[in-house]
């Protein structure tokens, strides 16, 4: 048995293939000589080939920056709305066109079905960003496949939902990057590091600045717009009539409001969340685990959501700084991050501490996305792999379970679960609307 | 006494009668709100779900309202409710639910319309009965509501479930079998496990999927890993990629040595995806056989290959790693590689393979390499982790030559090695030229208060321009990093004075100049005195570059005393520098001192300065002084923004609409803007005050961001008196996002634009106003 024959058909034969037998394979992809490593530019052997599933605000943000990159090929777009998928996929037919010079080229196809597009030979990973309620099924389905995955953040909607996430990666093999970018971020990565290596000393309370929990759905129904499959856009929740708040169309710019409801995802809790308590929980050595304890505000002695880890160190949704995003107090001073390169320590000098070569140096990413496609390339575990994402998410879920039960909360990271606690323990999961399953 | 009796006697009847009637209210409140979500429509007002919430969350740490609560909303979904209200009630039975609310859920879970909402309610809800309702719903059902029951049935992890899923693996609807099969993995163990093998026999679409889930599962619930022979099955089967590529992960998940020969091949593939896999085993396998058998195939592998595999053996994610010796000997062999592409792979792999022994071969790449390899290399030698990595540099240190001295050193401050000052700065005072560089920039990064006399009086002692400016280099970063309270300069300051050799007290001079601390500024404004040239330039130079104002004066005096040419000019240049910079002298003042500055200075340069100055300034003598170069043609254009500025510093903008933001036309930034945030209609204005009456003689209002937003009509209006804007000086209906409106010179304080036009869905914007004096030309 030959290598290739032992190995089915090799992605190099396929794009071969794809190249002289264009419009006789499922999916038509008119490859030029470029694409094949022949003029010199990245090689098909190293060039990674990209669909992307959900291209929204966020998504198509995402193409026109693997579009840049000439060591990836987008070969797919999916969307529940045709406008965006058929946008989104003239803009990389357009963008390759002119690189190649082939006025005709169209070898980005789009797609109404995620499964269809997960299921094509040609892909090797797939940037997912779509609403959080999609996040499991869609990297499930992408996993099953054999694709490297990009999630938006958070990783899933719930606990359980980020768990099958984790387990489906694992198992066939994968590489998944959360898209929580910060901490590909100098002034971030700085401040974990100062935490890490104790320069505040022992550490007394860490404050995380984000939105709040979700709330309930009660929007007005409006008429589903032409072209916009309504069915597929709620997936796995529960029926409800189509609004715009939910899926504003592509004319709106914003950020759509799905966030903040309940049914489709966390509120600021998980929109943010997944971002700044990622970090905290970098800065603690918590990745992989978390707090034992979350308390709700009562009104009384407890003012804030108080998260506590294992070794006492409490840590608050809101208060500290106003300009920061994460603030850690210690017994030597304070260190306050924020987006924009803000940066700050009390001492001022203590942000320039430096690290000795025996100190806790962090992983060190530059940018996101690279580090995806390097790990992609060899299997390096990205800078926030799956694990990671599930941590920080699940952070974001408990919190707004104890502010939705409204009292104090046990948490066992480790089984991911509420200690003696069946009735918290059953807002860890929702069912599926058939024929979707987290599997 | 007896009236205060009956007293207490009422107080207590009351707040029984209080406490017996409180939970009745609530029941009241609560009846109400049920009535009215029973026909509730989405967009109607959600209060009274969200009191229903309330009530749901207060009851659900409470078990005996809890039931209660349950039970009352349950019977609400056996009413004509609408879908709306179904889904709510589901939602808190979901939170509150048990047994005892299947009779009313149950006829919703086999209703294609309500089966999600009842799934919800069901879903988690402890107790057999839970499950037996599921079953009995399974059997009366088909379809899109039989799998949505199947894939719950399956997450609730009973065996007693299995054989009605083994009997759905054969349903006519392909969509209920695969369910089935899925549900089958879900609840795994051995009986699963045959029935998932069976399925693979047969060729069932998805079994490869279930049969892999179900290990992993089996493997959760029993805390049994499953065997390499269970996943190899798989891998050696004729299954897809992604399903023999997950076969092999799982053999190497297992720990065995027997996924070896199946990782090596891997590695060996043509197909990217599986070696891209194989990277990732080898990154996974760590036990020394494994690591030995991937050194082993280097040789044989491409040198691509050769680099990323020894990329992944020097993984600093696994450093329990076996047999790391050698993987460090592979590391050692590729430096000297004929390939970069491995040759740099070994440098990288070193920095986390290395350690004390492969110090000084790293600093011999360090030293006779370029490029990548030479970055490789002393990126390992700044990283190689150890307890005394630093001690072994310093003592390789003293035998090493030049160039590779160099290196050491350069790693030593990369380290961060504090430790090694004493030693650096010993070989900063004698030896080889290069290595007393080198160790000169290393403590500039490493030494602190305690070096900086040694240093000063190394600056005083050479006779070596390099040495004197590496030494300069390593007192300035020193002094730098120190805080303002240990005097960082004050070694620098004793030197000076200390020194009669005009070449030593300049030298001193320029590190205080650099520093710019405090602590330097008198004996350099004493050394403008200095009857010597080389000390009086010195000090004017530091001075020159001082980092704040406060030696304006002293240069400013020097400048109109010094009769040199040279000195003047330099000390003119240094005030305008300063001048630039925030002060808090009197605005009046700094006008009158560049004014005196101009008379210092014909030189075009200095001119351009002044006006600089004069822009970040404000009020009338600024004005005047910064007018007067209006008609100077080589300066009229930097006057004409010095002279722009200054006016809007005393300009307040104000508006009919959108006033908040009317000082964004004025910013000078044309990516703000003030908008009225409504479609233009006549009427609304815009109004710049002056402070002071001034003759202006036009106005550009620039839109050009927002092209759409210019005004459709407008009538300017100049006035002093706000109760009588008289007539319009000018009129127009603009086609342009630039409006260039141009009149005959009038002299007034403020300036109303008025909208006179309207158009259909476009704001009025304005992203930068500009008012044309008298005497500036018509360029807009």
């Amino acid at each position: 048995m030959t290598k290739a024959g032992k190995y089915g058909v090799t992605r190099r034969t396929f794009l071969k293939t794809a190249g002289l037998a264009a419009g006789a394979v499922a999916f038509p992809c008119i490859v030029p000589a470029s694409a094949l490593g022949l003029d010199g530019a990245t090689a098909p052997s190293n060039r990674i080939t990209m669909g992307f599933i959900g291209v929204g605000k966020m998504g198509k943000g995402h193409v026109g920056s693997f579009l840049g990159d000439p060591s990836v090929q987008i070969l797919g777009i999916c969307d529940v709305e045709r406008g965006r998928r058929k946008g989104q996929a003239a803009r990389c037919n357009r963008a390759y066109g002119e690189r190649y010079g082939r006025a005709n080229y169209h070898g980005c196809t789009d797609h109404a079905d995620f499964q269809e597009i997960c299921a094509r030979a040609d892909l090797d990973a797939m940037l997912i960003a779509v609403p959080n309620h999609w996040h499991a099924l869609a990297a499930i389905e992408a996993a099953k496949n054999g694709k490297d995955i990009y999630l938006e953040k958070p990783l899933a909607r719930t606990v359980a939902e980020g768990r099958a996430i984790v387990r489906a990666v694992r198992r066939y093999g994968r590489i998944l990057q959360v898209g929580s970018q910060q901490r590909s971020n100098r002034a971030f990565r700085g401040a974990c590091e100062l935490i890490r290596n104790g320069c505040l000393g022992t550490l007394k309370e860490v404050f995380v600045n984000v939105g709040g929990p979700p709330g309930e759905d009660y929007l007005p129904p409006e008429p589903t717009p032409e072209g916009l499959d309504w069915d597929r856009w709620l997936g796995p929740c529960m029926w409800r009539a189509y609004s715009s708040t939910l899926a504003p169309p592509e004319s709106f710019g914003g950020w759509p409001e799905w966030r903040y409801y309940r049914d489709y995802a966390g509120g600021g809790m998980t929109d943010f969340g997944a971002h700044h308590y990622d970090i905290a929980q970098w800065s603690l050595g918590m990745d992989g685990s978390g707090p034992v304890k979350v308390i709700p505000p009562n009104g009384k002695d407890v003012q804030r959501l108080t998260y506590v880890y294992a070794n006492g160190i409490p840590m608050y949704h809101g208060g500290g700084h106003p300009r920061a995003a994460v603030e850690w107090v210690g017994e030597r001073g304070k260190v306050r991050v924020n987006r924009g390169q803000y940066f700050e320590t009390e001492p001022a000098g203590l942000k320039n501490e430096v690290i000795g070569p025996n100190g806790i140096h962090l992983y060190d990413s530059p940018n996101h996305k690279n580090n995806w496609l390097e790990a992609v390339r060899t299997r390096r575990e990205p800078i926030c792999p799956v694990e990671t994402g599930q941590s920080s998410a699940t952070v974001c879920h408990i919190g707004n379970i104890a502010y939705w039960l409204k009292r104090p909360l046990q948490w066992d990271p480790a089984s991911e679960s509420f200690v003696n606690d069946p009735e918290a323990n059953r807002l860890l999961s929702r069912a599926m609307r058939a024929p979707w399953k987290l599997t | 006494m007896q009236y205060g009796s009956i007293g207490k006697r009422v107080i207590t009847l009351t707040l029984a009668a209080v406490l017996l009637v409180l939970p009745a209210l609530a029941d009241e409140v609560l009846e109400e709100a049920l009535n009215k979500i029973q026909y509730y429509k989405l967009g109607q007002d959600g209060a009274p779900m969200e009191y229903v919430i309330g009530r749901v969350l207060e009851a659900q740490a409470c078990p005996g309202t809890r039931a209660a609560l349950a039970d009352r909303l349950a019977r609400v979904l056996a009413t004509d409710s609408s879908f709306e209200c179904k889904k709510f009630i589901c939602r808190q039975l979901y939170i509150i639910g048990s047994e005892a609310q299947l009779p009313a859920l149950k006829p919703l879970l086999t209703d294609p319309d309500y089966t999600s909402l009842a799934r919800y309610a069901l879903k988690n809800m402890p107790g057999e009965a839970a499950t037996g309702a599921l079953l009995e719903a399974a059997a009366a059902t088909t379809g899109p509501v039989l799998v949505g029951i199947i894939n719950d049935l399956g997450e609730r992890h009973d065996p007693a479930v299995l054989p009605m899923l083994a009997t759905r693996l054969d349903d006519r609807d392909a969509q209920v079998a695969l369910a089935a099969l899925n549900g089958i993995a879900e609840i795994s163990g051995t009986e699963a496990l045959r029935l998932l093998r069976q399925a693979l026999a047969k060729k069932r679409p998805n079994a490869p999927q279930a049969y892999l889930a179900c290990l992993e599962n089996m493997e959760r619930a029993t805390g049994t890993p499953a065997t390499s022979a269970q996943y190899a099955f798989l891998y050696n089967g004729r299954y897809s990629d992604p399903i023999r590529m997950a076969a092999l992960s799982g053999m190497v998940g297992t720990g065995r040595q027997s996924a070896l020969p199946a990782v090596l091949d891997a590695l060996r593939a043509e197909d990217m995806r599986w070696y891209r896999l194989g990277l990732g085993c080898v990154r996974r396998l760590t036990q020394a056989k494994a690591t030995r058998t991937f050194v082993n195939l280097l040789a044989n592998l491409s040198p691509e290959r050769q680099a990323d595999v020894l990329t992944a053996l020097a993984d600093p994610r696994t450093p329990e790693r076996g047999a790391l010796d050698s993987a460090r000997k592979a590391a050692l062999r590729a430096i000297k590689s004929g390939d970069t592409v491995v040759r740099v792979a070994g440098l990288r792999a070193l920095a986390h393979l290395g350690t004390g022994d492969t110090v000084a071969v790293l600093a011999n790449v360090a030293a006779v390499r370029e490029g990548e390899a030479r970055t490789a290399a002393r990126n390992a030698l700044a990283t190689l982790r150890g307890a005394d990595i630093n001690g072994i540099i310093l003592a390789r240190l003293e035998t090493a030559p030049p160039r590779e001295a160099g290196e050491l050193v350069r790693a030593l401050s990369a380290r961060h090695a504090v430790e090694a000052v004493p030693a650096l700065l010993k070989h900063a005072e004698a030896g080889r030229l290069e290595t007393r560089i080198a160790a000169l920039g290393a403590l500039g990064t490493l030494a602190g208060k305690n070096e900086m006399k040694p240093l000063a009086k190394l600056l005083l002692q050479t006779d070596n321009d390099a040495i004197r400016n590496a030494t300069r280099g390593a007192l300035v970063s020193v002094a730098r990093r120190l805080p303002a309270d240990q005097d960082p300069v004050i070694e620098i300051v004793q030197a000076a004075q200390a020194s009669t050799i005009p070449q030593q007290v300049a030298s001193c001079f320029s590190v205080l100049g650099a520093v710019g601390a405090p602590g330097g500024l008198p004996v350099l404004c004493e050394g403008l005195a200095s009857p010597d040239a080389t000390i009086r330039r010195a000090a004017l130079e530091a001075l020159g570059v001082w980092p704040t104002g406060a030696p304006l004066d002293a240069l400013f005096q020097f400048a109109k005393s010094t009769g040199d040419k040279a000195e003047r000019a330099a000390a003119v240049t240094g005030c305008v520098r300063m001048a630039r910079m925030p002060s808090q002298r009197p605005v009046e003042r700094m006008v009158a001192l560049l004014a005196d500055l101009l008379k210092l200075s014909d030189d075009p340069v200095i001119e351009r300065g002044v006006l600089s100055a004069l822009s970040g300034l404000k009020g009338p003598d600024a004005l005047a002084l910064a007018s007067t170069f209006l008609g100077d043609q080589a300066l009229a254009s930097d006057a004409a923004v010095a002279v722009e500025k200054i006016r809007k510093k005393d300009y307040v903008a104000t508006a009919s609409h959108g006033n908040n933001a009317a000082a964004k036309a004025l910013d000078g930034d044309m990516r703000t803007r003030w908008t009225t945030g409504a479609v233009q209609t006549p009427g609304q204005w815009f109004q710049v005050d002056q402070g002071y009456a001034r003759e202006i003689r036009g106005i550009v209002l620039n839109t050009t961001p927002s092209k759409g937003d210019y005004p459709r009509g407008y009538e300017v209006f100049v006035f002093n008196d706000p109760k009588d804007m008289g007539k319009a000086v000018a009129t127009g209906t603009p086609d342009s996002p630039v409006t260039k409106i141009i009149f005959a010179p009038v002299r007034g304080r403020y300036i109303r634009i008025v909208q006179t036009g309207s158009v259909d869905n476009l704001f009025w914007s304005i992203h930068e106003l500009r008012l044309m004096g008298a005497m500036e030309k018509a360029k807009p």
